[in-house]
């Protein structure tokens, strides 16, 4: 279960953290 | 891509282990910036950040369980590569063709492979090598026609 984040700064702080990377993905829920 | 592909473990495995998820809705008014940063035209978008935002790999398209997690190794692994992090992005690569190796990620990984290895050991002939195979295993890839110059 991938476990979305909802706001950049809050994602690249935490990708900082751990040393990842950020994977963001543009949906369109319609 | 919610209902099909991301419910995969074999999907959640490598976004969890190389990477932090964050969805965007593009038809939310505050996904405006973010849509007009990046300069998101269509869905699906994935992009891969480096941790100051800047953007590291890109791919558009719903893609199936196993394409979708060969893409995103490939992707992870070609981040490594633009981070000059070679000896990792070796080790990616090479997972995408020991696990995905009919995929269509494949070809690229081979090829971005001997980069690495080119990169790492400029004096090796790991280039060459990787290439060699390029052309034997997927001859009718893009990739393959992209080395196709030491062919001639």
């Amino acid at each position: 279960m991938i476990h979305w984040r909802k706001h950049l700064e809050e994602a690249l702080d935490e990708a900082g953290q751990q040393r990842k990377f950020v994977l963001l993905d543009f949906f369109n829920p319609g | 891509m919610d209902t099909v592909t991301y419910p995969e473990t074999i999907v959640s495995e490598i976004v969890d282990r190389f990477s932090i998820p964050l969805q965007c809705n593009n038809q939310e008014e505050e996904a405006r910036p973010l849509v007009a940063r990046y300069h998101h035209v269509w869905t699906p978008d994935l992009r891969i950040l480096d941790t100051d935002g800047s953007e590291l790999y890109r791919w558009n398209g719903y893609l199936p369980p196993e394409e979708f997690a060969a893409r995103a190794l490939c992707g992870f692994a070609h981040a490594r590569l633009r981070m000059l992090q070679y000896a990792q992005a070796e080790e990616e690569y090479s997972e995408v063709l020991r696990r995905f190796p009919t995929s269509y990620a494949a070809p690229e990984a081979l090829y971005f492979l001997g980069v690495a290895q080119y990169r790492r050991d400029p004096q090796g002939n790991d280039l060459r090598k990787e290439w060699h195979k390029l052309q034997g295993r997927y001859p009718s890839s893009e990739w393959r026609l992209k080395q196709s110059f030491i062919e001639q």
